[in-house]
């Protein structure tokens, strides 16, 4: 019995170290993970359609031989649905298009911008060019249409990554929430560019048509930019006294402006004087009249709303010809009052000249008398404050805009 | 003995037993990341403790994938996990830099709320680069710091261009047709001449040695670049870089063939400036030789384009020509409006001219003049049509000036 007990064992031994041997065969010696998913998933069973979208009802996909081929497709709406499939967040979904759909449309920007024809004169020329122009627009189109259907997203890749590296872009549009903040910046970068568009279709020479459609894409875009009428304001408020050059600089500490003064000049400067508007409307490249109107409004509500005292530090701090002024007044000794009166003379006559180039009314002679007799009695009234000596000092250092008086 | 040989036996069937159970355990981890170095052993552990478990549950039917298998807080581990499933490079790099920067750019905001409802008195009272207190600058730059740090870690693929980014003038000028070899060798020359020219600006020098230095590897730095382009390239390049072609798209009203423009590239290539400066002893000497070369090359164009052709070609030239063109292509005029109106203005012009040099009295002349004023707005209104004629006006001003009281 022993002997038999002994032998079963014995026999046991070599079946189980068979076995064993069986179980650590190399197939079964693990690998590195990538190598190992390649060579399973090429015998994988055909769980995945032609359209290589995931049947999870029919067989659903072992664990172990999971492989990112199995979920990626060229056609956008598969992918989608196969990374859904494995329950992909839709966060991390919209990562992977976001980026995808960007580099495919880089590259079929590069594809395009490349296509230049070096060899063409001026007709043909401006005419490929505003083909490729054209095509360009076309593209970003198709590109943000892509976006909206696949992702419903309206996020615009340039602006996301300005969103991620630029902090003064944050703490401007940080009074609203994240999301809303990314949105409106992306929808604004969208009229944005639809308003560079009238731009470059113009070849640089603008028309009133031209202003025309700018202005109503800005409307339009404010309308959709999904921001409550006070986050709107707010905004609008902020980019104003970023480009209009509102914000501090060593000479408005000395002016003592508190915040809220600050955003009341802003609201001044986005009713008389507002730079994004000049920018939508302007489209005669020579005439500058409109906007020096405006600036010399926006002055006179300031100094109302400030008294002559801090607006003259506010105009030193955000007028370059006055902080000229200033600077020559200081070296010759004249005192500030004297500063601010001719300040005050420049901007009387200036503004007298420019209504009297508009009043088509007059005959061309008449007003060009006029605008003669405008200098001559300005430079009078200078030569009175200042003397004979000082006012050639004047004209040489500031006193272009005297000359520009008279013209016709 | 024989009770000693079966105990042996028996407790070696026993060991086999035991190892075959534990090798028929072991696929359970075949989920597990491999660890990346300086991975934390501990989340490792978690993610194959995650997904050992689910292996378990389904040894007997497979479960479907599931991104929760894959997904983690750790971006290092997402990062392998993903690389584990053979997700590629440049999709593990836009899932985890689109993570990153999601984290990130909201932990800034954070920062940033206090100050919203304090934004105008920052505004009206710091300077624009200087808007927040120093201790929140600091946080911010270590956040920014800590992003860097953390991209670098997890993103393996460049996450920008690559590392020779010097565009050189000769890729912008022949453009694609240079092929990537030929365009990566000069931008390798661009990379190495800039790092020379770094090293002598930050040399302690005196700066006339400065430039003598810089003249010289200038001089380098082109010849390395030009030994990269075949003769032809180099004479395309020349070509593209001559005054002629820098001024082709203002050529309007000329149609020409490619053939063409190029023979006219080169028979203009050396052709002297105008001297610029009139009191120079060797100015009338400069301006005769210059004349001189100009007649030459006049000659060879017209014997190139004909005499009619080459007339098309000296009117794009001038000034006037090209802006009626602009407005031709913003109001669809015709070729032929934008050349009537052109004659129309140059015949103008000649008038007022012959008419200041006469010797009229002021009154009369200015009287002349208003009336040649007048006549050429009407004329320029029943040529362009109302819109395009007050664009002209207010862009190029020319009629406008012509009386010159």
């Amino acid at each position: 019995m022993k002997r038999c007990v002994s032998a079963i064992s014995i026999g046991l031994n070599f079946v189980l170290i068979g076995v064993l041997l069986f179980c650590l065969k190399p197939s079964s010696i693990p690998v590195a993970p990538e190598s190992r998913l390649k060579i399973e998933s090429a015998s994988a069973p055909a769980v995945v359609q032609t359209n290589n979208v995931i049947d999870v009802s029919n067989a659903p996909l072992p664990v172990t031989k999971f492989h990112w081929h199995d979920i990626e497709s060229e056609d956008y709406p598969a992918y989608i649905a196969n990374l859904r499939a494995v329950r992909c967040p839709e966060k991390t979904i919209f990562g992977i298009l976001f980026a995808d759909i960007e580099k495919l449309f880089a590259e079929r920007k590069k594809r395009l911008e490349s296509e230049r024809t070096f060899w063409l004169a001026g007709d043909d020329f401006e005419m490929t060019r505003l083909a490729r122009e054209k095509r360009l627009f076309d593209l970003l189109d198709e590109k943000r249409a892509l976006i909206k259907t696949l992702l419903h997203s309206d996020l615009d890749w340039e602006i996301m990554q300005s969103w991620y590296e630029e902090k003064l872009l944050g703490l401007l549009a940080g009074f609203v929430p994240d999301a809303e903040a990314e949105r409106a910046l992306s929808v604004a970068k969208k009229f944005v560019d639809r308003i560079e568009k009238v731009d470059q279709n113009s070849g640089g020479l603008l028309i009133p048509e031209d202003a025309e459609e700018k202005n109503k894409r800005y409307a339009e875009m404010k309308s959709v930019l999904g921001l409550a009428s006070a986050d709107l304001e707010e905004g609008e408020l902020r980019m104003i006294c970023l480009f209009g050059n509102l914000f501090s600089n060593d000479a408005t500490k000395e002016s003592n402006l508190t915040g809220q003064e600050l955003r009341q000049i802003t609201q001044l400067k986005q009713r008389f004087d507002n730079p994004l508007e000049h920018e939508l409307l302007k489209y005669d490249g020579n005439d500058s009249g409109p906007e020096e109107l405006s600036k010399q409004k926006f002055f006179e509500e300031v100094k109302s709303f400030l008294g002559e005292v801090r607006f003259q530090r506010f105009l030193r701090a955000h007028d370059r010809g006055f902080e000229q002024l200033c600077n020559l007044a200081e070296e010759n000794g004249l005192r500030p009052q004297i500063t601010m009166a001719l300040f005050e003379v420049q901007s009387a006559a200036t503004l007298a000249a420019l209504q009297m180039r508009e009043d088509t009314a007059l005959p061309r002679k008449e007003r060009w008398l006029q605008l003669q007799a405008i200098e001559q009695s300005t430079r009078e009234a200078i030569e009175q404050m200042l003397g004979e000596k000082m006012l050639a000092r004047y004209s040489t250092n500031v006193g272009d805009w005297l000359k520009e008086l008279g013209r016709p | 003995m024989k009770n000693r040989i079966t105990i042996i036996s028996v407790a070696l069937n026993f060991v086999c037993v035991t190892a075959i159970l534990l090798v028929l355990r072991k696929p359970a981890e075949k989920f597990t990341a491999q660890p990346a170095s300086g991975v934390s052993q501990t989340a490792i552990t978690q993610v194959g403790a995650t997904v050992k478990q689910t292996n378990f549950v389904s040894s007997s039917a497979p479960a479907p994938f599931d991104w929760s298998q894959i997904e983690s807080d750790d971006f290092l581990v997402y990062a392998e996990n993903l690389r584990g499933i053979g997700c590629p490079e440049e999709t593990v790099n836009d899932i985890l830099t689109a993570e990153i920067n999601d984290l990130f750019v909201h932990r800034r905001q954070d920062l940033f709320r206090p100050f919203q409802s304090q934004f105008w008195d920052l505004m009206a009272q710091h300077d624009l680069d200087d808007l927040l207190p120093k201790e929140t600058e600091k946080i911010l730059d270590a956040l920014d710091q800590e992003k860097e740090t953390l991209l670098k870690k997890v993103i393996r693929a460049p996450r920008s261009e690559p590392k020779n980014s010097s565009a050189t003038e000769y890729e912008a000028v022949l453009g694609p047709s240079l092929g990537s070899e030929k365009t990566q060798r000069l931008r390798d020359a661009a990379d190495k001449f800039n790092k020379l020219r770094q090293e002598i600006q930050s040399s302690p020098l005196p700066e006339a040695e400065k430039q003598k230095k810089m003249a010289a590897l200038n001089e380098q730095s082109v010849a390395a670049h030009r030994s990269v382009l075949s003769p032809e390239e180099l004479e395309e390049f020349d070509l593209r870089r001559s005054p002629f072609a820098q001024q082709l798209q203002n050529l309007f009203g000329f149609p020409a063939s490619e053939a063409e423009l190029r023979a006219m590239a080169r028979l203009t290539m050396n052709e002297k400036p105008v001297p610029p400066d009139k009191k120079s002893p060797r100015y009338e000497t400069e301006l005769a030789e210059q004349l001189s070369q100009k007649a030459k090359i006049d000659k060879q164009m017209i014997a190139l384009l004909g005499e009619n052709r080459f007339a098309e070609y000296e009117r794009s030239k001038d000034e006037n020509f090209r802006n009626l063109n602009r407005l031709g292509h913003r109001y669809d005029l015709s070729p032929q409006t934008i050349v009537d109106v052109y004659e129309l203005n140059r015949s103008i012009f000649k008038q007022v001219r012959e008419f200041k040099k006469s010797n009229v009295a002021s009154e009369e002349r200015e009287a002349a003049l208003e009336t040649i004023r007048q006549q050429t707005e009407r004329a320029m209104i029943a040529h362009l049509g109302v819109r395009a004629a007050e664009t002209y006006r207010r862009n190029f001003n020319d009629w406008n000036e012509i009386p010159d009281p």
